[in-house]
C-alpha cells in the first residue's frame, strides 16, 4: 500500500507526475487482479502535471495530488461507466457524478475506473462481465464486493484511495477482505448524484484508503448538501481532519453485541475481536452489551427492502435510450435486452423485488420489512443514547474462496450479517483492518456510531488503527 | 418442476419484463425457491403495531425556483442511444 500522507511528506522530492506513473506501473504489473476496467491515464498525467505546479506554487488544494480510483458506477463524463454490466458496456455519460467533480475541484486525480460486481449486486466480486476480481494476496481468494475492484486498487498500492459504494456492506466488507479502511457515512452525509442507482433509501458512496487520515480528508472534501441530490443531509461539509487527530475522551463507552448475535463468527475473526475488546479496555473504555433487535431478520428485511427499490429502479433499463439493445418488435426490444443485458444475480434481484411487491405479497413481504426496519432503526437510536460507538466485527469469516459461494444466493448474502443494518438504519460505520487469520487473510472490525456523528466515528477509528497497529 | 410454480415464476418474469429459457428456469425456479424460504422469516415476526419506517430521511419536500436550467442537448441525450437519427430514438414500427 502507497498512503497519500506518505505522498505529501515525500514533496518535493518526489513529484506527482512520478506518483501517478508509478501507480500505473503497478497497475500494468498487476493486470491478473482485473482491479479495473477502463483507465484514465492521460487524463491523469495533465492533473498531476497540474498538481506539481501548485505545490510548486504554494497553493495545493485540500486533496492534491492524490491518486484516487472510482468504482466503475460512478459517472464521469467522457469516461465510459459500465457498471460491469453488458447493459452499460459502451456507456459514456455526458456529466461527472457530483463526487468526481468535488475530487477534481480539491485536486485528487483520477487514475481509472474500478471493476465491480454488476450494478454493485454482489458480496465477492464474481458478478461481473469483465471477469472476476482476485484478492491481492491469494488468487484463489475473492476480495468481497460489490466495491471489490476499489479495495484490491488500494490494498494493492494501484492509488492512494478510492470511492465505492454501499448498500448493504458493499465497501466495508471488502475493505475488511482486502486489508484496507472502509468507511460508509452515514446516508446523505456525501451526495449520490450520479451513481447508478441500486436502492436508493441504502446506497451510499463510500471511502477507501490505507488510513484514517486519508479517508477523512476525502470525506472533508466530498461531503456536504448538494442541490442534485436532494436526499443530502442539511449539514455543512464535515470537517473531520482535524477531529480524528484529537485523542480519545477520558470516559466513552463502547458497546458489543451480545454471544448469540456473534455465533455465526468463524474462530480467526472471534480470535481478533476478543484481542480487540482488550485494546478498548486498555484505552479506557467503558464496556456494555447491547441488542440489536430481531438479528434473524437483518438480511431477509434488507434483502426485501433494497431487491424492491432495485426492481424499481432498474425499470429504466428498456434497450431504447440507452444501454444494451437486442433486435427483435417493439414488444420485444425491451425483455430481450434485459434478459441478455442483465447478469443473473442481477436478474435474480429484480425477479425478488418485483415479487415482494406484487399484489398479495406486498403486505406480508415489503411492508413487514419496513416495519423491521423501523425496530432496528430505533434498536440504534437506544443503544447510542448509552454507547459512543457500537464495536463489532464487519464479517463473520475472512476472504473465502473464489467459487465458493456463487451458485448459491442465500449462502452469499448470509456475508453481509454485520454490515446491511448500519443501511438499514441509515447510520455511519467504519470497517479498520484489526488483526489477520491463521492463514494470513486480514480481518476487519467494525465501528458504527449514531447518525451524522460521522467526524467522531472517524476519530475513533483513528484511534483504534494505531493500537491495532496493522 | 411442477406447472404451478413454473407459471408463477413466468408471471412474475413477465412483470419484471424478463424472459428465461427452459434450462434457466430450472436453475432459477430452485434458487428462488431458497431466496423465498430465506427472506420468509420476514412473515414471522410480530410487527402489528410498529409505524412502517419508509425513508430514515425526514426532511420536508425540497423545492427550487422554478426557473429553467441549463440541461442536456439533443445531440447530448442521443449520445448513448442504441439507434437514434439526429433528433429522434429509433424503434420498430409499432403500427403494422
Amino acid at each position: 500500500m502507497k498512503s497519500y500522507e506518505e505522498f505529501l511528506r515525500s514533496i518535493p522530492q518526489k513529484s506527482c507526475i512520478d506518483e501517478t506513473h508509478d501507480f500505473l506501473g503497478e497497475i500494468s504489473r498487476k493486470q491478473e487482479l482485473n482491479a479495473f476496467i477502463t483507465l484514465n491515464e492521460e487524463n491523469a498525467v495533465c492533473a498531476a502535471a497540474e498538481s506539481d505546479v501548485r505545490f510548486a506554487d504554494g497553493r495545493p488544494r485540500s486533496l492534491e495530488g492524490m491518486i484516487v480510483a472510482l468504482k466503475d458506477n460512478i459517472a464521469t463524463a467522457g469516461i465510459r461507466t459500465t457498471c460491469a454490466s453488458k447493459m452499460l458496456e459502451n456507456y459514456v455519460p455526458v456529466s461527472n457524478a457530483s463526487v468526481a467533480d468535488s475530487l477534481r475541484e480539491s485536486g485528487a486525480v483520477v487514475i481509472g475506473k474500478t471493476n465491480m460486481d454488476e450494478f454493485a449486486m454482489g458480496s465477492s466480486n464474481e458478478n461481473s462481465v469483465f471477469g472476476a476480481v482476485a484478492h491481492p494476496l491469494n488468487a484463489d481468494y475473492v476480495p468481497g464486493g460489490s466495491s471489490g475492484g476499489s479495495a484490491v486498487a488500494v490494498a494493492a498500492g494501484m492509488a492512494h484511495a478510492a470511492l465505492g459504494t454501499d448498500t448493504g456492506g458493499s465497501v466495508r466488507q471488502p475493505a475488511a477482505f482486502c486489508g484496507v479502511v472502509g468507511f460508509k457515512p452515514s446516508y446523505g452525509r456525501i451526495s449520490r448524484s450520479g451513481v447508478v442507482a441500486f436502492a436508493s433509501s441504502f446506497d451510499q458512496i463510500g471511502i477507501f484508503a490505507p488510513d484514517v487520515y486519508s479517508t477523512a480528508r476525502i470525506f472533508d472534501a466530498v461531503s456536504g448538501r448538494d442541490r442534485r441530490d436532494s436526499t443530502t443531509a442539511d449539514l455543512p461539509p464535515a470537517q473531520s481532519f482535524d477531529t480524528v487527530r484529537r485523542p480519545l475522551p477520558e470516559h466513552f463507552t463502547v458497546a458489543t453485541l451480545p454471544d448469540d448475535q456473534l455465533e455465526g463468527c468463524d474462530e480467526d475473526v472471534m480470535c481478533v475481536y476478543r484481542r480487540s475488546l482488550e485494546i478498548w479496555l486498555s484505552a479506557g473504555a467503558k464496556i456494555m452489551t447491547a441488542t440489536i433487535p430481531h438479528s434473524e431478520a437483518w438480511i431477509p428485511a434488507y434483502y426485501v427492502l433494497a431487491t424492491a427499490e432495485a426492481s424499481s429502479n432498474l425499470a429504466r433499463f428498456d434497450g431504447i435510450r440507452y444501454g444494451c439493445r437486442v433486435a427483435g418488435d417493439y414488444d420485444d426490444i425491451t425483455v430481450a435486452s434485459r434478459s441478455q443485458g442483465f447478469g443473473a444475480e442481477v436478474k435474480r434481484r429484480i425477479m425478488l423485488g418485483t415479487y415482494v411487491l406484487s399484489s398479495g405479497y406486498y403486505d406480508s413481504y415489503f411492508g413487514k420489512a419496513q416495519r423491521a426496519r423501523r425496530l432496528i432503526y430505533d434498536g440504534y437510536a437506544s443503544i447510542f443514547e448509552k454507547a459512543d460507538i457500537l464495536f463489532l466485527p464487519t464479517t463473520p469469516t475472512p476472504a473465502f474462496r473464489r467459487g465458493e459461494k456463487i451458485n448459491d444466493p442465500v449462502a452469499m448474502y448470509l456475508s453481509d450479517y454485520f454490515t446491511v443494518s448500519a443501511n438499514l438504519a441509515g447510520i455511519p460505520a467504519v470497517s479498520v483492518p484489526a488483526g489477520e487469520s491463521a492463514g494470513g487473510m486480514p480481518v476487519g472490525m467494525q465501528l458504527q456510531a449514531r447518525r451524522y456523528d460521522d467526524e467522531r466515528l472517524l476519530q475513533f477509528a483513528r484511534c483504534f488503527q494505531e493500537s491495532a497497529k496493522i | 418442476m411442477n406447472q404451478d410454480k413454473t407459471d408463477a415464476i413466468k408471471d412474475v418474469a413477465d412483470l419484471a419484463r424478463l424472459n428465461f429459457d427452459a434450462q434457466e428456469l430450472e436453475v432459477f425456479a430452485l434458487q428462488f425457491d431458497k431466496m423465498l424460504e430465506y427472506v420468509g422469516v420476514i412473515e414471522q415476526l410480530d410487527l402489528e403495531n410498529v409505524e412502517p419506517l419508509l425513508h430514515v430521511v425526514h426532511s420536508e419536500n425540497v423545492f427550487r425556483e422554478d426557473v429553467a436550467e441549463k440541461s442536456l442537448s439533443t445531440a447530448e441525450a442521443l449520445a448513448n442511444a442504441p439507434k437514434h437519427n439526429d433528433v429522434f430514438f429509433k424503434v420498430p414500427k409499432v403500427l403494422k
